[in-house]
């Protein structure tokens, strides 16, 4: 017994190793082999090929029908025979690739020598196979022999140290319970060509594999060959594919070009109100079942055709009768030949989206329908200045479409309005309101616009309230007052120089006031002054003031001396009572200057008392002149008027003046009174006779922050020089 | 006789736009019988030439209806304006209301 080196053994197992793996390829090699035959034998093509044909002149074997496997180096080959000593690893004295049963027995010399030479197949060659190859024992099934692949993929060592493995310890829990019985199978001759089992790795791990286990046998001694290949990544890949498959959301299918479902996900039967995929493909044969409008179907085709897919909204039938809507994406799948094969489909629940667009439009239609009630112009603008949209009052009052103002930049009609619109969103301001007023085809008109800013300050809202009525109602009223002041104002005497210089100022805190004044000749020799306040102001003021200038000026004041002051309040307080003047009454100063005697006589009723400021060697002399206890004209039926006087000092001077020139709110709060008043005019005396009424109202102007009046102010300077 | 005292207490600007409701006040305290009433003007800070004339009004209301009507509490702006009407001859004016109620109450 040669020994030609030490690892023969393992040159040996490879080679054993190498017949099997030669075997995987059996089904394309036979297929090739059957093509040959008949090729060779055309006429009994049909019949088997004849047993000397198959691996003749090659490097191959084909499986017979009993699954055996032909080894393929005899020793005719020049194959030097395996070590004895391999022999017991197998529990078998002799070597296999001895015995003759094995080697096909129409291999003659003859053949070989006539052959090319097959070459030889380094053991190597089986090390690098991806395949994973093992040989176990029969009946024991204990796992005598495996290649580098197996060994690696299952995480063993080698078989040949150590726990032999059984073949029920490589199989995983989860391997189908076939799985186990195969030894058994094998050993009665059965061949399993094409078998999914589950084998375990030792660090626990499934590993799937597809392959083949044969038996063969070896100088009367049975053994088990499996050669697989590890399905363990399209195994997980398929898994994964099936996860998603099973728990997407949407609903997927695949179906026939004639719509019949081949497969639907949970999500599909879901949609349909079906609990499980089964229980839908059990009540849905076909995709036209589904559809409100039968030819659904059958009208997607010759779209996915040209395009390859389609996608729709479609109203289908849900299970129970009702509609609902459905966003349907369709992928047309071809064959290996490009060929129409099938319909993938994925699918959406789009019914409450259609709700929401339905209730939206709704909306929409509701709102415009609101707009358009709005008695005025209504439109909706964006922050960029643009139309979103806006009322039918609006389109019509332009004459022009609805549609033509949507996305229409602001101002193309009116630039006042485009520049509120744009001063508006410029704003921090929430809300905001500008009159505009505009022409329009000629004519002129107003619009009160109301802008509220929406969608946080994306857009706004601009309400128009034609306002052209009251605008010109306004107007109206406005000139009337304009006219009715220059009326007041046309009864108000002219200033004078001589003899005596008068001076006046009427300052009305509206265009009309309760104010009032006059100055006259009653003879060459008398002077009557008199100025009065109307209570309130304003235009019922005005109305009353007007009376009395015209009562006294037309001196139609029955048993009335006019050069009696006092005579002259009674009368007034006689025919005037505030219970028929609206609750109006009037103060009054009133007095009648005789230049000859230089004598002033005068009444006051509730007036503020007039002022006269005289030189003295103490410097500015000031006198008030009122009568106590005389109340206003109006008030009291039965009040008595008094009558005072005075003697008028040359250089002197008289202001009479309504309470307006000094019942002035000043910035703190405090009231500015009379008191103050008279120190102002002191004042403007004390730096000088040469000074004009303009200057008295300057400096009571700097008291004065506003620029008008609260209440009317009226004014008389008389100079009485010399 | 027992008295029954009303207390009419304006405030703030007392001008034409008060004079309707001030006016009411009066009416509605002679209607709850009140033989003397008292205008505390103490909360008035300002009044013009038409809320001297709800004033008149009040007087001539109360008076004409055989009652009393007294004023208190007014401020340097609203005194001014009673004593250049002379009103200060027409109706008695007090201090405040304690002064008022020793004077003319007991």
């Amino acid at each position: 017994m040669r020994k030609p080196f030490p690892n023969y053994d393992d040159i040996r197992s490879w080679l054993r190793a190498i017949v099997l793996l030669a075997s995987v390829c059996t089904g394309a090699v036979a297929r090739l082999c059957g093509i040959l035959a008949r090729l060779r034998h055309p006429k009994t093509h049909s019949a088997p090929p004849p047993r000397q044909e198959p691996g003749r002149g090659d490097l191959c074997s084909c499986r017979q029908n009993s699954g055996h496997i032909r080894p393929l180096f005899p020793e005719a080959n020049g194959q030097k025979p395996p070590p004895e000593t391999s022999r017991q690893k197998y529990g078998n004295g002799d070597g296999y690739y001895r015995n003759p049963s094995r080697v096909g027995n129409t291999h003659s010399t003859e053949n070989l020598v006539k052959k090319p030479i097959p070459p030889k197949v380094e053991p190597e060659l089986l090390q690098l196979a991806h395949d994973l190859i093992a040989i176990f024992s029969l009946p024991e099934a204990r796992l005598l022999h495996a290649n580098d692949a197996w060994l690696e993929t299952l995480g063993q060592t080698s078989p040949g140290t150590g726990f032999q493995l059984g073949w029920g310890d490589i199989l995983h829990s989860n391997c189908p319970p076939t799985g186990r019985e195969i030894p058994a199978a094998v050993a009665r001759g059965q061949t399993f060509s094409d078998i999914e089992l589950v084998l375990v790795a030792t660090s626990l791990a499934p590993i799937w594999v597809r392959g083949k286990v044969i038996s063969y046998q070896e100088n009367g001694t049975h053994y088990m060959a499996a050669i697989f290949r590890n399905v363990s990544a399209e195994k997980q890949l398929a898994a994964k594919y099936q996860q998603i498959f099973e728990q997407a959301t949407e609903g997927i299918f695949e179906a026939s070009l004639g719509g019949d479902f081949l497969c639907v996900n949970p999500a599909l039967a879901g949609i349909y109100g079906y609990d499980t995929a089964a229980e839908f493909l059990a009540d849905i044969r076909n995709a036209s079942q589904l559809y409100a409008e039968i030819p659904h179907w059958q009208d997607c085709l010759p779209i996915l055709e040209s395009t390859g897919e389609l996608s729709r909204e479609v109203k289908v039938k849900r299970r129970g009768g009702h509609t609902m809507w459905v966003l349907e994406k369709l992928q047309l799948q071809r064959d290996n030949f490009g060929r129409p094969a099938g319909v993938q489909g994925f699918v959406q629940d789009i019914t409450t989206r259609r709700q929401a667009e339905a209730t939206l439009a709704v909306a929409k239609e509701q709102l415009q329908a609101v707009l358009d009630a709005v008695p005025g112009t209504v439109s909706l603008i964006s922050s960029d200045f643009r139309y979103l949209g806006v009322n039918r009052h609006l389109a019509a009052t332009y004459n022009l479409p609805l549609d033509f103002f949507v996305g229409r930049e602001v101002g193309f009609r009116q630039s006042a309005f485009g520049q509120f619109v744009r001063e508006f969103f410029a704003n921090a301001a929430e809300e905001a309101a500008q009159e505009i007023d505009t022409e329009i085809n000629g004519s002129f008109r107003s619009d009160l616009v109301i802008a509220k800013k929406w969608l946080d300050s994306e857009a706004a809202v601009f309400v128009g309230i034609d306002i052209t009525e009251r605008k010109r109602a306004e107007a109206a009223l406005r000139q009337e007052l304009a006219e009715a002041a220059e009326y007041v104002r046309s009864l108000l005497p002219a200033p004078i120089s001589e003899p005596i210089a008068i001076d006046s100022r009427f300052i009305p805190s509206q265009q009309l006031g309760g104010d009032g004044f006059d100055y006259y000749w009653l003879d060459e020799d008398h002077l009557a002054i008199y100025l009065l306040d109307v209570s309130g102001h304003g235009s019922r003021a005005a109305l009353l003031s007007v009376s009395v200038l015209n009562f006294l000026r037309s001196r139609f004041l029955p048993d009335t001396n006019f050069y009696q002051p006092e005579r002259v309040l009674s009368a007034l307080n006689q025919i005037i009572q505030m219970e028929r003047q609206r609750n109006m009454y009037f103060t009054i100063w009133y007095g009648v200057y005789n230049q000859r005697t230089r004598e002033l006589v005068y009444a006051s009723a509730g007036h503020p008392p007039a002022v006269l400021l005289s030189h003295s060697p103490e410097g500015i002399e000031a006198k008030l002149l009122k009568t106590s206890g005389c109340l206003p004209i109006g008030m009291f039926p039965t009040a008595q008027y008094t009558r005072d006087s005075s003697q008028i000092q040359p250089q002197s001077t008289l202001y009479i003046f309504s309470d307006g020139i000094y019942e002035i709110r000043q910035p703190d709060g405090t009231i500015w009174d009379l008191e103050d008043f008279l120190n102002l005019l002191a004042n403007c005396h004390r730096h000088g006779d040469d000074f004009s009424l303009e200057r008295v109202l300057q400096a009571v102007r700097t008291v004065n922050t506003k620029d008008t009046f609260d209440d009317d102010v009226s004014l008389l300077q008389i100079n009485f020089t010399p | 006789m027992s008295s029954v005292f009303k207390v009419i207490q304006p405030f703030g600007l007392l001008d034409r736009t008060k004079s309707g409701q001030f006016h009411q006040e009066i009416n509605n305290s002679l209607a709850a019988g009140a033989n003397l009433v008292l205008i505390d003007f103490k909360d008035v800070t300002f009044m013009d030439s038409s809320g001297l004339g709800a004033v008149v009004l009040a007087i001539k209301t109360v008076q004409s209806a055989g009652q009393k009507i007294f004023v208190c509490g007014l401020n340097h702006q609203v005194r001014m304006l009673f004593e250049l009407a002379g009103l200060d001859k027409v109706i008695e004016i007090f201090d405040n209301q304690e002064q008022f109620k020793i004077k003319v109450l007991t």
